[in-house]
């Protein structure tokens, strides 16, 4: 039965093409998936980039390994499809806070306070939701803050889905929270509370 | 995977680790929790964490739109359907090899039987009727053979056929 089945087990239905296996993997992962595509600043053509995501699963489902965990492998897709499409935005119109940097002729997604004085832009960045909060992040520290923070992926998760050492997801969730605590400082708000991982 | 990844990773501070793990409300190791408490910059930590917390769970909630996963399985109907024959053809195959394996051995054992029974045969029959009734044998096991094999692919496709079936129900 799908809905008793593992991911593992589904992506192996999916290899043999049974559609109600992509269905319920899609049940499953939908939602997250769409969450990360947005925060990861593809607002716009967030449902076009989740087709290509799924589309892709259902592609290379043969070629998926069935030691490795679903999760990690389809948030690896997304992760690469959200870098391409930052790629291929760089050179387009801004239209919003995720190529910020790009307008300024910096990395894709570079903070919009790099450079300057935090006190001088603190009013600037008076009405920062969390979208723009993420928007002014380099595109590789968001990728990271996203995947630990809002998806509870684990360090060595991680490390697989962005293809780099365990060391380097460390230092760029350092560098991550760092930059956004002094963004928080510089225009504090208040109250607080955790967050469940947005995870099946 | 380079080499620069490896560059760019700065000396990290305990200051760092209590920062991280307060975000991410995961527990702090002894060292951590020892220099937590006498650090005067991690002092504000706990409250720095949960405003910043805050700040990023402030977000409307994205929801996938109504008819997308229909959308997606309309255009992922082809793959699906190539999948499926890709999966039948490779199983076919499979199937087909491991039945076809045993062959030679089967019939290097029918050869030697054959000519075992020829030489029996020959020391107390004629050599014709010894030849004639060994060849006879063979004729009849190269019929088994080849019946038993020619319906293997049938059985096989038949099998694979009930298989997708039981799939995609």
């Amino acid at each position: 039965m799908p809905g008793e089945a593992s991911d593992e087990d589904l992506m192996h239905l999916v290899a043999g093409g049974n559609e109600a296996a992509l269905r319920e993997l899609m049940a499953r992962y939908a939602t997250p998936l769409r969450r990360f595509v947005v925060r990861h600043g593809v607002e716009r053509d967030a449902d076009d980039l989740c087709q290509e995501a799924w589309l892709r699963v259902a592609r290379s489902a043969a070629r998926f390994d069935r030691a490795r965990r679903f999760s990690t492998w389809l948030f690896q897709i997304t992760v690469n499809l959200c870098r391409d499409w930052h790629r291929r935005r760089h050179d387009e119109p801004i239209g919003d806070g995720a190529e910020w940097g790009a307008s300024r002729g910096g990395e894709v997604g570079a903070s919009p306070l790099e450079g300057r004085d935090v006190g001088a832009t603190a009013a600037t960045e008076a009405g920062l939701d969390a979208r723009r909060l993420l928007a002014a992040l380099p595109e590789a520290q968001r990728s990271v803050l996203l995947l630990r923070y809002y998806h509870g992926f684990s360090e060595a998760e991680a490390a697989e889905i962005l293809g780099c050492p365990r060391g380097t997801v460390k230092s760029r969730l350092h560098q991550a929270v760092a930059r956004l605590l002094s963004l928080e400082r510089a225009d504090p708000q208040p109250g607080g509370r955790r967050r469940e991982p947005d995870r099946p | 995977m380079s080499p620069r990844d490896d560059d760019e990773r700065p000396a990290m501070s305990l200051c760092d680790e209590v920062r991280v793990a307060l975000l991410l409300g995961e527990p702090l190791d002894d060292t951590a929790a020892t220099h937590a408490q006498s650090c005067t910059v991690c002092a504000g930590a706990d409250a720095a964490a949960r405003a910043l917390s805050a700040r990023l769970t402030a977000e409307p909630e994205e929801t996938v739109p109504a008819g997308f996963s229909d959308r997606v399985l309309r255009a992922a109907a082809p793959l699906l359907e190539r999948n499926r024959r890709r999966a039948t053809a490779r199983q076919l195959v499979r199937t087909l090899v491991a039945a076809f394996l045993p062959l030679p051995v089967i019939v290097l054992v029918d050869v030697y039987l054959l000519r075992g029974a020829y030489q029996l045969l020959s020391d107390v029959l004629p050599t014709s009727l010894s030849l004639y009734l060994v060849l006879n044998a063979a004729a009849m096991l190269g019929a088994l053979l080849s019946l038993t094999y020619g319906a293997v692919p049938i059985l096989a496709e038949r099998q694979l056929r009930a298989r997708r079936r039981e799939l995609h129900v």
